[in-house]
């Protein structure tokens, strides 16, 4: 492995990390406050979508940014009224919502862009930052990239402060950790949790965005392929920690880069045993055989005063 | 220094509860119940478990809505509705079950009770406020560690902490020691009168040491089943007073058991130095040793915590002993699971009959065959074997007068007091040798609980070796041969039934040592 | 009293999905319309794909099995509290070891072989559903996240074998080669696609019901369900029901693999399984876990699969996402019903607790003399 490989290695890991990082970070701030997404895939599904429709209608990627991020909302929003509404388990609304979700993108795309054939939209360009950009193997990786991935990663440690640092940050751990001892604290729970929901929801539609506006400039069929669940199992991998997410993430994308490329490699592993590895590490990270690990004592359970 | 019963008369009420009613599926939780606190006041609130206080408490603090009733605060109504609106007036509340977020620091949950009490501080200020309140009350807490990291007795000055950096007017502590050591609990008494004569706080203290209360209130309510039954200046409380206004006189028509000879010497169960981890992983059971003989009532005392759940719950096989053994017919059974001890003769009613005992889902027929599955002639083979189920079933219904319209409904559709006869029929038709029992009669009336004292008392005369945990000291003066007094996770000594009085059981429970 | 609850029990049981049903459909029309799609006709098109003829009927039929037997499963460790999310993952694995065997196993007279490979792929798919089994019961990991982490892995191992090593030589389409006719399961309803799957199909059905009605082990489930530390104090191995019911719910998904396989498909195809796994919780979910209406809702979703099969030929411009959609819209209005319900009867038990407790006068807050 040469230098020159190992930079455009990164180039490829770090672009394709940042959609999976939007969507991460949302899913630690849900899960945080108790919240779980499986519906994730979902919601960067919608967001992929919108993102694209948006940028369709006004010419103008930020536009279709702004409506990856009201897609995946909605997406969120369902989840939440059917989950602290109406009190459906929190697991059979997200599955649910996934097939719901992929079959009205699939049906929109049909009707909105009048064709299976995608539009094709102008994507978000690169934003080189001279000097950094020319620092050896590392520098186009970090500083050659468009501004959906500088958000993507400024994101960490904006989160990380939030979370540690202040007492909004508390609160979230509060209403995922111990709901009843939240509520005599003066906290409202479920408002909290709607609000850590539907940033989620804002979050994973932006990283669906990311997949599209960034990179492909065109929505196609089913275009997220799964990322949802890595983010997913990232959060997990990352010990619903920001910057341990974004380690997960930056692992499983380096994975994904790694087999687009291993032909080119002459590496003989098949390229399936790489892309199975978010999954399988994440399992055995649960089952303790790397770290031993603690979700959020109440993820997933819905809380009700009285 | 402790006021006279006139000075809280005089002064005008800092809060008061008038005429409040709460409601629960099956209970009447608080039933017209009122009660004023002054200022500087501390006022304990007495009651048997299930008899409101914690309820009452809720409502005060804003957790639970009553469905009738008012609070007035310095006056004039108040509503309150969730605990922002209680903060807002200056209530802080120490809950039995503590409300510290168990994985961040003291400092962080300081800074998060007081943000979302209207006050934002830093974590550098939260760090010093807690520095200097553990100075003021001498409750020493180190602000920087993990509240899972620390001792109940730390988690509990912690608790105590937060409520007092909100600058309360009005305290509400229930069962502040209920976890501590004798010195801790002491040293708390001297806190509470400080807060109240120094700080003017009005305390509402909920305790189960009659003791501990009378050294420190000012007045006294007492609740029982939901009503208040009479407030009182401690001046003219007593020990047996308060016990007979919590408990009630010993009802008419309570008909007296005859107690067994102790003629019969034979062990049938033998537990020797047993060591038990309890929920939160603390020693609950340390070093018991207890012998269960054929034919007797062993009563074992002992109040919330002192260990009598967890050392039921081992000897049953629902919780693995640390160390000891513990001997069934010449064999040691302590390791052996649930289902090979019930087959060698364990009967088990547990202590929570909802928690512990029944499947809410399934019907009364199912939940008296759950202890059989395995055998006897309700399955062939894994199939199964229904006529036999509902037979059977039928029969329990009427041996043991479960009020129910038939076997095939739901359990949750029962009563608390046919629930229970449920769980005892499962247990104790086959006439197992060793009857153990954990409170089964708590929270049920007094015919129910009447027949559980019958079952239990047959079940000794037939030649069965009982064990009676309970609570209530009223109930082991009625029924067992012995009793032993459990606290703090040992046996701190034995009485015959016929020498017992609630008396000297009081003073072996209270942790007078 | 409770006579009459428990017959209101059924009968909302009934119509909660029934009239989620019907909302998901006017639902579709509406997004037709929208869509500028003549919703008459297309519910027609859609009528005639799923139900207009036997060839017809028989495409449900074929469509309904590999949602119905993971739909089995899921509602039996459902039974016991337990989340089976990688239900996908079992198939393929199921259809994996299926094929194996027909594929390069003993070749068997009688069919002998294509019953060893559906026992194949029910005990593979068992094996996959037993790991979040075990991790659950051994060390209180949640069964959710490592049961849905299965189902990729167990995706990537298929495609890596029609890729790879089971890959037609000199070819690119990524499948396996046709299992000897043999090995198939043989057609039963002449002049449609309807295959001995039917059978199996019909057999897990009762069995799974005679187990969950008639047999020890499933009151155990049933109590484990209900209340698993009253369960545990009653001396059932919550730990070996946990495993066993997530086994078993593997094994039926397992099962829909191999039938899927050796009835519809032939050979092992990568992705031949567009989301059968994921779609059967909400089939379980609407069939209220109860076998006869999994039955019914999973006859409800082949039909749709059917029929959207027909939509895409008939009408120009239509997509056969209606199909996922109205099967989405159907299982949320089936969780916002079940919830509706729940709140209802909760109000009606709470004023009749305070009534019931109170014996005569209920008295409404600030209405109290002081």
């Amino acid at each position: 492995m040469d230098r020159h490989f190992v930079s455009l290695l990164l180039v490829s890991a770090v672009g394709l990390a940042a959609p999976l990082l939007f969507a991460a970070l949302g899913e630690v701030v849900s899960e945080t406050a108790g919240v779980i997404n499986i519906e994730l895939e979902g919601m960067m599904l919608a967001g992929a979508f919108c993102g694209v429709w948006g940028a369709f209608e006004s010419g103008n990627v930020a536009v279709g940014f702004l409506a990856a991020a009201a897609g995946g909302i909605l997406v969120a929003g369902a989840h939440g009224v059917v989950c602290f509404v109406f009190r459906a388990n929190q697991v059979v609304s997200g599955v649910v919502l996934n097939v719901l979700v992929l079959g009205l993108t699939t049906f929109g795309l049909a009707v909105v862009f009048e064709s299976n054939l995608a539009r094709q939209v102008s994507t978000l360009e690169n934003l080189r930052i001279p000097g950094l950009a020319s620092v050896p193997v590392v520098g186009r990786a970090f500083f050659d990239q468009d501004a959906g991935v500088y958000a993507a990663f400024l994101l960490v440690p904006v989160l990380w402060f939030v979370l540690n640092r202040t007492a909004l940050g508390l609160a979230l751990k509060a209403v995922g950790e111990r709901p009843q001892a939240a509520e005599s604290l003066g906290l409202r729970v479920n408002p909290m949790r709607w609000a850590a929901l539907l940033a989620c929801g804002a979050l994973a539609g932006v990283g669906g965005a990311q997949l599209t506006l960034a990179g492909l400039g065109a929505f196609t069929q089913n275009v997220t392929a799964g990322r949802g669940f890595i983010a997913l199992a990232a959060v997990v991998f990352g010990r619903w920690r920001p910057v341990g997410t974004m380690a997960a993430v930056l692992l499983f994308a380096v994975a994904d880069a790694l087999q687009i490329r291993a032909q080119a490699l002459g590496i003989h592993i098949p390229y399936q045993f790489l892309v199975m590895l978010p999954y399988l590490v994440t399992i055995l990270a649960l089952a303790g055989l790397v770290r031993r690990m603690r979700p959020p004592a109440y993820l997933g359970v819905n809380y009700q005063r009285e | 220094m402790r006021r006279g019963p006139g000075d809280v008369a005089a002064a005008r009420p800092l809060v008061s509860l008038r005429h409040v009613t709460k409601a629960y599926p099956g209970v009447l939780a608080n039933d017209d119940v009122s009660l004023d606190l002054g200022q500087g006041e501390v006022h304990g609130l007495l009651g048997e478990n299930g008899a409101g206080k914690t309820t009452l408490m809720g409502i005060l603090y804003g957790l639970h809505r009553p469905d009738a009733g008012r609070i007035l605060f310095r006056g004039s109504e108040v509503a309150i509705t969730e605990p922002r609106d209680a903060m807002a007036l200056g209530i802080g509340y120490v809950q039995q079950h503590f409300s510290l977020i168990p994985t961040l620091t003291v400092a962080e949950n300081l800074v998060l009770a007081l943000h979302f009490g209207g006050r934002r501080i830093g974590l550098r200020e939260s760090e010093s406020t807690v520095r200097e309140l553990s100075r003021r009350y001498g409750l020493d807490v180190e602000p920087g560690a993990r509240v899972d990291e620390l001792s109940v007795g730390q988690q509990q000055r912690a608790e105590l902490l937060k409520a007092l950096a909100r600058r309360p007017s009005v305290l509400i502590l229930d069962e502040p020691s209920a976890l501590l050591s004798p010195q801790e609990a002491e040293h708390l008494g001297t806190v509470i009168r400080q807060l109240a004569d120094d700080d003017g706080i009005g305390v509402i203290l909920i305790s189960h040491k009659l003791e501990e209360v009378l050294s420190v209130v000012d007045r006294i309510t007492v609740l029982r089943r939901g009503r208040l039954v009479r407030t009182l200046d401690a001046a003219e409380a007593t020990r047996g007073l308060l016990g007979e206004l919590m408990v009630g006189e010993l009802q008419a028509g309570e008909e007296a058991y005859e107690r067994a000879d102790r003629g019969e010497p034979a062990a049938v169960l033998e537990v020797s130095d047993l060591w038990v981890r309890g929920g939160r992983g603390a020693p609950a059971v340390q070093g018991v040793s207890l012998t269960l003989r054929r034919g007797e009532i062993l009563g074992i005392a002992g109040l919330e915590g002192s260990g009598q759940v967890e050392l039921v719950e081992a000897l049953a096989g629902v919780r693995t002993p640390e160390r000891g053994r513990v001997v069934l017919g010449g064999r040691d059974v302590s390791r052996l699971p649930v289902a090979e001890r019930q087959r060698l003769g364990i009967g088990h009613i547990p202590p929570d009959r909802r928690r512990d005992g029944l499947v809410p889902t399934l019907t009364v027929a199912e939940n008296l065959t759950l202890t059989t599955l395995g055998h006897g002639g309700f399955s062939r083979f894994g199939i199964l074997r229904r006529g036999a189920i509902r037979r059977h079933a039928a029969e329990l219904v009427r041996r043991f007068d479960v009020r129910v319209p038939s076997p095939d409904v739901k359990v949750s559709t029962l009563s608390g007091g046919n629930q229970q006869k449920v769980v005892v029929a499962r247990e104790l038709w086959r006439q197992p040798a060793v009857v153990l029992s954990c409170y089964p009669t708590w929270g049920l009336d007094f015919a129910a609980a009447s027949a559980v004292h019958r079952e239990l008392v047959r079940q000794r005369n037939e030649g069965a070796a009982v064990l009676l945990a309970s609570m209530d000291l009223d109930e082991l003066l009625l029924v067992a041969d012995r009793i032993a007094v459990m606290q703090g996770g040992r046996l701190m000594g034995e009485l015959p039934a016929r020498e017992a009085t609630a008396e000297r059981l009081g003073l072996m429970m209270g942790g007078a040592g | 009293m409770s006579a009459f609850r428990a017959r209101s029990g059924i009968v909302w049981s009934l119509l909660v999905p029934l009239v989620s049903v019907a909302l998901a459909l006017a639902t579709a029309g509406l997004l037709l319309v929208a869509s500028g799609t003549d919703p008459i006709t297309a519910f027609h098109s859609m009528w005639s794909a799923a139900l207009g003829s036997s060839f017809a009927i028989g495409t449900t039929i074929v469509k309904t099995m590999p949602r119905l037997l993971p739909a089995l499963g899921i509602g039996l460790a459902l039974r016991a509290g337990l989340w089976n999310i990688g239900a996908e993952g079992q198939i393929y694995v199921g259809a994996i070891a299926a094929t194996g065997v027909a594929l390069f196993g003993p070749q068997l007279p009688f069919r002998g072989t294509t019953a060893l490979a559906l026992l194949a792929g029910g005990l593979a798919g068992a094996a996959w559903g037993a790991i979040p089994g075990v991790l659950r019961a051994a060390r209180g990991i949640s069964e959710v996240i490592t049961s849905l982490m299965l189902v990729y892995v167990a995706v990537q191992l298929a495609n890596y074998l029609v890729e790879g090593p089971w890959l037609v030589p000199n070819t690119t389409f990524p499948a396996t080669e046709p299992v000897p006719p043999d090995s198939r399961l043989p057609i039963v309803w002449t002049g449609t696609l309807v295959h001995a799957g039917v059978v199996v199909s019909v057999l897990a059905v009762l069995a799974v019901w005679f187990v969950v009605a008639r047999t020890s082990f499933g009151l155990r489930l049933a109590a484990v369900g209900g209340n698993d530390r009253a369960a545990r104090v009653a001396g059932i191995s919550v730990a070996a029901t946990t495993i066993v019911a997530m086994a078993a719910s593997g094994a039926l998904a397992g099962l829909a693999g191999g039938v899927e396989v050796l009835g519809s498909r032939g050979q092992l195809i990568e992705g031949f399984s567009p989301g059968y796994g994921f779609e059967a919780i909400a089939i379980a979910l609407l069939g209220r876990l109860n076998p006869l209406g999994i039955v019914a809702a999973s006859l409800l979703f082949g039909a749709l699969d059917a029929g959207g099969a027909g939509l895409q030929t008939a009408a120009q411009g239509v997509s056969s996402s209606i199909v996922p959609v109205t099967e989405g819209l159907a299982v949320v209005y089936v969780l916002v019903g079940l919830g509706v319900v729940e709140l209802l009867s909760r109000r009606r038990r709470a004023k009749a607790a305070l009534e019931e407790a109170h014996h005569l006068d209920v008295r409404p807050v600030g209405q109290v003399a002081p």
